[in-house]
């Protein structure tokens, strides 16, 4: 027995990093062959993410009343005093309520800011919610922050919620480029981008990724600027880059704004949520499996899920493990 | 998910092997594991200078220096023949179509007075488009489509029409004045953007602080006050919140509980960090302790967030083995057979 305890204890030392890799390897390939989805209720941050898409339809409406209500009361003040200040104002509000009927559902903005090394945790939800959207026959225009590499990346999620494969079913059919969607691709220095978005959409972009006019788009008879954006989703791998957004979409402009971070970095985004700057916070692959459990999207992140459970039950496992151990030699030390 | 063509096949290959590549360094450094990094790091800036280049330099200098160059030697004939034959067109098709529209209307059509200023506008808005390319008929004849589609210029009476587009000619260039300023800014940013590869050359190094110094200045100068209203103004405000929280039924607990404890948080560890002065009294180490458990579980929860962000990047990797590789190969010759 003593012989078998050093023999396992040598064999253990040598070898314990290589066999920890395995055993983490074998936990998270057990996982993945339980294609069952994995019951999860939906947490108050996820729950605002999801209602700004839910919601938007039904707020645009409102929108478009208001601005209606808005245009009878300056067309009543016209008929009593004409000025040209007043022809101006009521110009604006006809050309902003005629942008408004275009896209009748609303327009909702996916700033996908990521690339490979963080699509296995964002690559899912900005799915989801451009989806989510999608189903609810809300226009999407989709753009890329800091990051270079998000433009191949976020090419491949957008054809594939517009697209899509077999294996991936669509209830809202086929999605059109120029009409029901726009990708906008990368540009450089994305905070002034933003900014620029604020006085014009196309003086920002004037082409699409692959290079066709936005101006010709039908999408984007109904977008002059920010203000035309119901709301924005920003997923984002970088600690920092979600700032611009909220700097210029919600203390600039007021656009209600979501954000979708990696966990390694969402731990610093909840004083925004806390402050309601942010309407609704997804973190990481935990927040994706809620987002597409709730939407009834096909379940990538929530087929992980099990995964990180197994791993999570197994890390907790090494912590106690390591502890015991450390406590043993502490009181032989002792 | 799976690949569909044999290229599909090749680079989901290429992929499995360069994620083993990457692990492979898990057991200990090798040629293969120092192959994938120097490729990852390769690939990545390789495609970020194409993906700059096609997304920043060539449209937002190369092709509007292009097209400007070309409108300034298009022939002048050519365009305003092109622009003469459109307008011509619309005029007549509105003709008609006021002609085949109800008595009401048509005296509707009729009383709407004929707007020269607002016709300059369409003009001027449908061919001084920064990107329209004037020795393209075409595009010439889309643009003035477009844009009087969208107007609601009278174009009823052809002849006051074409006598409008006559006194237009008489003002019209091809390329407007304010284009050649706007070469001019474009060649400042360009010389500027040139300033930062002297820092290659250590004897004219110090030109590269222009554009520093511009990058930054402007940088600084439009987030700074959007920062502070943000980042310290509206999360100074989100910190006054009631001790005390009521609700119908009474007072609300939990919510009470909350508040009292960022409260105390944030105090504590903002005292933590002020050291100014000596903490050795009783009452300032309680508080500096606090502060501490506050950080330390500010800090667990980032370390439990890092590993779950970590997992979720093998998981991301060993589903794309599983799924894409293992099984996606499996049934493409599977389907192929």
């Amino acid at each position: 027995m003593k012989l078998f305890l050093s023999r396992f204890t040598s064999f253990w030392k040598n070898r314990y990093r290589a066999i920890i890799y395995i055993l983490t390897f074998a936990f998270v390939w057990l996982a993945l062959i339980n294609k069952k989805p994995l019951d999860l209720s939906v947490s108050d941050a996820t729950q605002g993410a999801l209602d700004l898409v839910e919601k938007m339809p039904e707020n645009h409406r409102k929108k478009i009343q208001e601005q209606e209500e808005l245009l009878a009361k300056l067309q009543k003040e016209e008929s009593v005093q004409s000025s040209a200040e007043l022809a101006s104002q009521i110009d604006e509000a006809k050309a902003y309520l005629e942008r408004l009927k275009i896209n009748s559902n609303g327009v909702f903005l996916v700033c996908i800011d990521f690339d490979a090394g963080s699509d296995a945790e964002l690559g899912p939800m900005a799915y989801a919610s451009i989806r989510h959207a999608f189903s609810l026959g809300i226009k999407v225009l989709i753009n890329n922050g800091y990051t270079v590499m998000a433009q191949p990346l976020s090419q491949m999620i957008v054809d594939s919620a517009a697209l899509g494969g077999a294996t991936m079913p669509r209830p809202y059919g086929f999605k059109q480029a120029g009409s029901d969607f726009v990708f906008f691709g990368f540009r450089p220095n994305a905070f002034q981008v933003y900014l620029q978005m604020g006085e014009s959409v196309l003086s920002a972009y004037e082409t699409d990724y692959s290079g066709k006019p936005l101006a010709d788009m039908p999408i984007m008879k109904g977008i002059k600027d920010i203000r035309d954006i119901d709301g924005i989703a920003a997923y984002s791998c970088n600690v920092g880059t979600p700032e611009s957004w909220i700097n210029v979409a919600n203390t600039k402009f007021n656009i209600p704004l979501v954000v979708g971070m990696t966990a390694v970095s969402v731990s610093d985004y909840f004083p925004y949520l806390q402050s309601g700057q942010l309407i609704g916070l997804i973190t990481g692959l935990r927040g994706a499996a809620e987002y597409e459990t709730a939407v009834g999207a096909p379940p990538v992140a929530n087929r992980r899920m099990w995964a990180q459970l197994y791993t999570h039950a197994f890390a907790i496992g090494l912590i106690v493990v390591g502890n015991i151990e450390y406590f043993i030699k502490g009181k032989r030390a002792a | 998910m799976g690949p569909d063509t044999f290229i599909d096949l090749i680079g989901v290959w290429i992929a499995a092997l360069l994620t083993l590549g990457v692990y492979s360094s898990l057991i200990k450094d090798t040629f293969i594991s120092k192959l994938t990094e120097a490729v990852f790091v390769g690939v990545s800036f390789g495609m970020s200078i194409v993906f700059t280049y096609y997304n920043g330099i060539k449209p937002k200098i190369e092709e509007p220096l292009v097209r400007y160059y070309q409108n300034l030697h298009v022939d002048y004939a050519t365009v305003t023949n092109a622009v003469t034959l459109t307008v011509e067109k619309i005029a007549d098709a509105k003709t008609l179509s006021a002609e085949s529209a109800t008595e009401e209307l048509t005296d509707e059509i009729a009383s709407r007075s004929f707007d020269t200023n607002r016709f300059f506008a369409v003009l001027d808005s449908a061919l001084y488009k920064q990107t329209l390319k004037l020795q393209s008929t075409n595009d010439v004849a889309v643009s003035l489509q477009s844009a009087f589609a969208s107007s609601e210029v009278n174009l009823v009476n052809k002849a006051t029409v074409m006598g409008a587009l006559n006194e237009y000619f008489t003002t019209y260039k091809t390329v407007p004045t304010s284009r050649h300023f706007w070469v001019l800014y474009i060649f400042f940013s360009v010389i500027l953007g040139l300033m930062f590869i002297t820092r290659f050359f250590p004897k004219h190094a110090w030109l590269s602080r222009f554009p520093m110094a511009y990058t930054i200045g402007i940088g600084v100068g439009m987030g700074t006050p959007l920062s502070f209203q943000s980042q310290i103004m509206q999360q100074v405000q989100a910190s006054f919140i009631p001790m005390l929280v009521r609700n119908p039924n009474g007072i609300d607990w939990i919510a009470t509980a909350g508040n009292l404890s960022l409260v105390i948080g944030t105090l504590t560890v903002l005292y933590y960090f002020f050291f100014s002065f000596k903490k050795e009294d009783a009452a300032s180490r309680g508080a500096t302790k606090v502060g501490i458990a506050y950080l330390m579980i500010g800090f667990g929860a980032s370390f439990a967030f890092t590993i779950m962000a970590r997992v979720s990047l093998l998981i991301g990797r060993i589903n794309f083995l599983q799924d894409e590789w293992i099984q996606g190969t499996y049934e493409f010759f599977k389907y192929l057979n």
